[in-house]
This record gives structure tokens, C-alpha cells and sequence, in this order.
């Protein structure tokens, strides 16, 4: 694993006072592409995503699917994807990317014996 | 004829409008007043109206109106069921509601628009014990419609003073916040933004947040609680059901141009109603497409094919189960969606939004109507993981069984019939039972 870390902020996404959340598939594409997420998956260096529930209220199930979409089609796997990805919020968000990465991990993993 | 054509003539030039200055408009009125009244030119949606000198009524008939053309298509699809009688008169009660008879609402959506079309009595709505908010905004909304085209007034009776005040407090036309002892009502026509840039469709998502912090300063008076903040389970359950549907409308639904949206807290009941809708192609209409990938067309026939041997369906006109109740159902469950050709974990943005509204309170009540089909989901038939269709997944049959195989509860899957060329999604979250402190 490369030792380069990054680190993306998801209150970055919202437009305080007007929004507190984040949706879209298309959004989550499109975030993901911006950033760059796929190049830093393919070089093996470790990212960090950061929910400030100050500002983030809630993170739909589309957006994290979308923003995921390619990494797992890339890493195959949950256990790859936990392996770089690492995940810095409260109970409730964790849960939430945790739900949303074993649907993508069922979709994608093909050694996977379940889907969930 | 001539003198009818001048009176007209006349008539319109008198109209004033919204440019006239204060002078133009007092001569306009002033010439108006010294008309005859014989010689005035009456008119309803239908006709104009002349009295000869004979003191004969001489009625011109004018073009016919028009609507918007996904209004003028629900009309033309269903003008057929619609009475004949020249009365409009409508009970509320709570059969007069999305979730319990969504076949009756949507008729007299029919008969209103037919009503502004060709009759000259004012329609007249009832208080009779129960006012839904998602059927009366749809009415008001069509109402709305109407009043662009022609003089039209919908006439309320038997109104207790706190209905009344909902209902002369509904905005469907336009963008809207009110909030008054009795009710808090946010209301969004969204405009569908095909821009090139996804970040651009924001409008939902501003008044998403109004409605939970709507719900948040609703929660804090009941409790007496201002420190009280919304739990973010909450916060993703309702911006779920909100973000989840107008992706919807974005991927699916191309011809679209608005959406709506409405949040309504009605503080006697402590009752949550969010209504979405939008016209456009049916639920099955987006699933069955040209593209269909190959895989995903296997699975609908094989679940059609399995209903169709077992005889629950049957593919005549007036079955009860019909080929769109089916498809309709079908684009439910987890994984079924007609772009899985361009990304294989699209399809789970309905369940996911079922799910979560059913964890936020049991009573939640979600009424999805598109096409001819009705589909209502409670707390009666619970959503559960089945290994089906070549994987796991989750799954609403909405049968004791939850086999998508089987015959669904014909009480919960119903063949309103009357063609709706949209989606229209009715979830009530009932608050009174609220313990996430």
C-alpha cells in the first residue's frame, strides 16, 4: 500500500444554510470522478472520508452507491474497500456506508457466497 | 353574426390588463358600465354568451379548452368514466383519500377537469368528518389548472373553522412556506434540471431541509423541548424518500419538466404527509423499455410467465390482476430496474425508501400510484430478504407468503381504473406515538 493519504470532507458537498444533505446517484458519480477517487484507488494509497454531522444531516443511499460505484467495480470486494477507504463519523453514518457497501459488495463480489 | 363579432370585439378590447395605467383602467370600466346589459357578452368555459334584442340567450361556442398537454393526456385517457351530470359535488371523508381509495380521488380528478371543460356550475366540495392532504392538494392543483383557462371557483361548505383554514392555505401552484397554529405546509414545484451538471438540482433539496426542520420546530413545541434535535435517522429517512424520487423523475422520467413536492405537518393530528408527484411515463412504462437488458427481461418474464400459468394473472381488460399491476409491483422489489444495463446496483432506491419510512413509525402509511395501479404498503406486509430471482434481495409481495410469485393481496395492489400518466407517492408518517428522544 502507497503511504499517500487524502482525506475528503463530505460537508464540502453541502450548502449551509440551504442544504444539510447529500443525494444523487449521479452526484455521488460525479463527486467521486472530481476528486479523483479512482486513481487513488488503482495507485493503492489510503483515503479518508470525514462526516461532520454538524453539517451533514443525512447522506442518501444513491450518493454513497454512486460515489462507490467505480471503486468497487475496481476492488471487487468490501474487505478491499475497507482495506483503503477509512470512514470518520458518528454510529449512524457508519452504519449507513456499512449497509450501502455490503449491496455493493453483493453486486460486485463475485466470491462472496451471500448477498448481505 | 355581425353584431355578435362586434360586441366581442368590443368586450375584448374593454378587458383590462395588468399593464393598463390607472386612467385606461377607469375608461375601460366606465365604457363597460355603459354597455346594455343586453348587449354584455357573458361567458363560461364553454361558450359565449349574447342576449338578442328578443331577449333570447345567443350563444357563440368558443374553442374548446385547453390544458397543459400531460393534463389534456390524463383527460383524453379517461373522459369516458366521468358522470355526465352537470353537478359537481364532492364528500371528503376518510374514503376520500390516496391510501384508502385512490380510484375515487382520482375520478373526481377526471370529473374537475371535465367539469372546467364543459360545465358552467361551480364545483362544490363537502367537510364530511375527514379531510385527506394528498387528495385535496391534487385538487386544488388541477383546480389551479383550470382557473388559468377560465373564471373558476371551487365552493367549500360545511367546513370546520381549522379544515378551512388548510384548505385556504393550500398553494399548489406555486412555491410556498405557511405555518399558522393549525398546520405547517412547504411546497416546491421542482423544475427538472437536465444540465450537464449534476449539482444543479439543488431546488429539492433546499426545501427537503425546510421540511425536516419544519418537523424538528414541531417536535420541539409538542415536547416543550427547544434544545431537541432531530435524530439523523429521522433526518435520512425523509431526505431519503425525497432524494430517492426525484432521481426517479431525473433518470426515468426525460419529457419531465417539474416535479412537486409537498411537506405538511398537521399539528391537531400530529400528522407528517409528503406528497411527490410528477407527470410523465408509469412506473411499468420505465421498466418495460426498447433497452431493456437482456437479464433483466429474463427475470420480468419469469415472473409473468409463473403468474400468468398459475392463473392469479389473467390478461384480459377487466381482470383483476392485471399485466401493469404486475410490472408495477415487480419494480418494487431490490434490483429490478431498467438501467441496470449501464450499472448493476441501480434498483434499490424504492425499498430503501419504504424501508426507512416504516422504521421511522409503524403506523407510516405510503400510497404509490402510477398508471392504473395502486399500490399501498403498511405495516400489514413487511418487507424481508428472499432468495430469489438468481440472488438475495429484499422483497415486498405484499402476500402472506412475500413470494413475488404469488397472488398479492388484491386489498393492497389495487386496478384503480383510471390511468394515471405519472407517479404520484403519498406517505403519511403519523407522529403521535413519537419516542426518539
Amino acid at each position: 500500500m502507497n503511504n499517500q493519504i487524502h482525506q475528503i470532507e463530505l460537508k464540502e458537498y453541502v450548502n449551509p444554510p440551504h442544504t444539510d444533505w447529500i443525494s444523487g446517484r449521479e452526484y455521488g458519480e460525479a463527486k467521486a470522478e472530481n476528486a479523483g477517487l479512482l486513481d487513488w484507488v488503482r495507485k493503492k494509497e489510503k483515503v479518508v472520508i470525514v462526516v461532520d454531522e454538524h453539517y451533514v444531516k443525512a447522506i442518501n443511499d444513491s450518493f454513497i452507491k454512486g460515489f462507490f460505484n467505480l471503486v468497487f467495480k475496481e476492488l471487487k470486494s468490501k474487505a478491499a474497500v475497507d482495506n483503503l477507504f477509512e470512514i470518520k463519523a458518528n454510529d449512524f453514518f457508519l452504519r449507513l456506508f456499512e449497509k450501502n457497501f455490503k449491496i455493493l459488495d453483493a453486486l460486485y463480489n463475485t466470491n462472496a457466497t451471500s448477498g448481505n | 353574426m355581425q353584431y355578435c363579432h362586434d360586441q366581442f370585439k368590443l368586450m375584448r378590447n374593454l378587458k383590462i390588463n395588468k399593464g393598463d395605467s390607472r386612467q385606461t383602467r377607469k375608461s375601460k370600466q366606465r365604457a363597460y358600465n355603459n354597455i346594455k346589459r343586453k348587449d354584455k357578452v357573458y361567458d363560461d368555459g364553454q361558450a359565449h354568451f349574447t342576449r338578442t334584442r328578443n331577449g333570447q340567450y345567443h350563444a357563440t361556442k368558443k374553442g374548446p379548452i385547453k390544458y397543459s398537454l400531460s393534463i389534456e393526456r390524463f383527460y383524453q385517457k379517461n373522459a369516458v368514466l366521468a358522470r355526465q351530470s352537470n353537478k359537481f359535488l364532492l364528500k371528503l371523508n376518510k374514503d376520500f383519500s390516496l391510501f384508502n381509495n385512490p380510484g375515487k380521488v382520482l375520478l373526481s380528478l377526471v370529473e374537475i377537469v371535465k367539469h372546467g371543460k364543459i360545465r358552467q356550475v361551480s364545483p362544490t366540495i363537502v367537510y364530511d368528518g375527514h379531510v385527506s392532504f394528498g387528495a385535496i392538494y391534487l385538487l386544488d392543483n388541477l383546480s389551479y389548472e383550470i382557473q388559468r383557462q377560465r373564471k373558476w371557483v371551487l365552493k367549500s361548505l360545511q367546513f370546520p373553522p381549522e379544515e378551512l383554514s388548510i384548505l385556504s392555505n393550500i398553494r399548489s401552484f406555486a412555491s410556498s412556506h405557511y405555518e399558522d397554529e393549525n398546520e405547517c405546509m412547504i411546497n416546491e414545484k421542482v423544475a427538472i434540471n437536465r444540465v450537464n451538471n449534476p449539482a444543479a438540482n439543488q431546488q429539492y433539496k433546499t426545501k427537503a431541509k425546510d421540511i425536516t426542520d419544519m418537523i424538528q420546530t414541531a417536535i420541539q413545541e409538542t415536547l416543550k423541548k427547544p434544545e431537541y434535535e432531530l435524530p439523523l435517522e429521522i433526518h435520512g429517512a425523509i431526505k431519503s424518500t425525497i432524494g430517492e424520487q426525484f432521481d426517479n423523475i431525473h433518470l426515468h422520467s426525460e419529457e419531465t419538466q417539474f416535479g412537486t413536492l409537498c411537506g405538511f405537518y398537521n399539528k391537531m393530528s400530529k400528522e407528517i404527509t409528503i406528497l411527490i408527484y410528477n407527470f410523465g411515463k408509469t412506473i411499468a412504462e420505465t421498466l418495460v423499455t426498447d433497452d431493456l437488458p437482456d437479464e433483466m427481461l429474463d427475470d420480468i418474464t419469469k415472473v409473468i410467465t409463473s403468474l400468468t400459468t398459475k392463473k392469479i394473472l389473467n390478461l384480459t381488460v377487466n381482470s383483476e390482476f392485471t399485466l401493469e399491476n404486475a410490472v408495477t409491483l415487480l419494480a418494487l422489489q431490490e434490483g429490478i430496474s431498467s438501467r441496470l444495463k449501464f450499472d448493476i446496483s441501480r434498483g434499490h432506491g424504492m425499498m430503501d425508501f419504504i424501508q426507512q419510512c416504516l422504521e421511522l413509525s409503524i403506523d407510516s402509511k405510503i400510497s404509490i400510484i402510477s398508471g392504473k395501479t395502486a399500490i399501498k404498503i403498511d405495516k400489514t406486509y413487511p418487507i424481508s430478504r428472499r432468495n430469489v430471482l438468481g440472488r438475495e434481495r429484499r422483497v415486498l409481495a405484499l402476500n402472506k407468503e412475500n413470494d413475488i410469485f404469488s397472488k398479492p393481496d388484491p386489498n393492497y395492489i389495487v386496478n384503480t381504473g383510471v390511468y394515471f400518466n405519472g407517479v404520484i407517492i403519498e406517505t403519511t408518517i403519523p407522529l403521535n406515538d413519537f419516542s426518539h428522544e
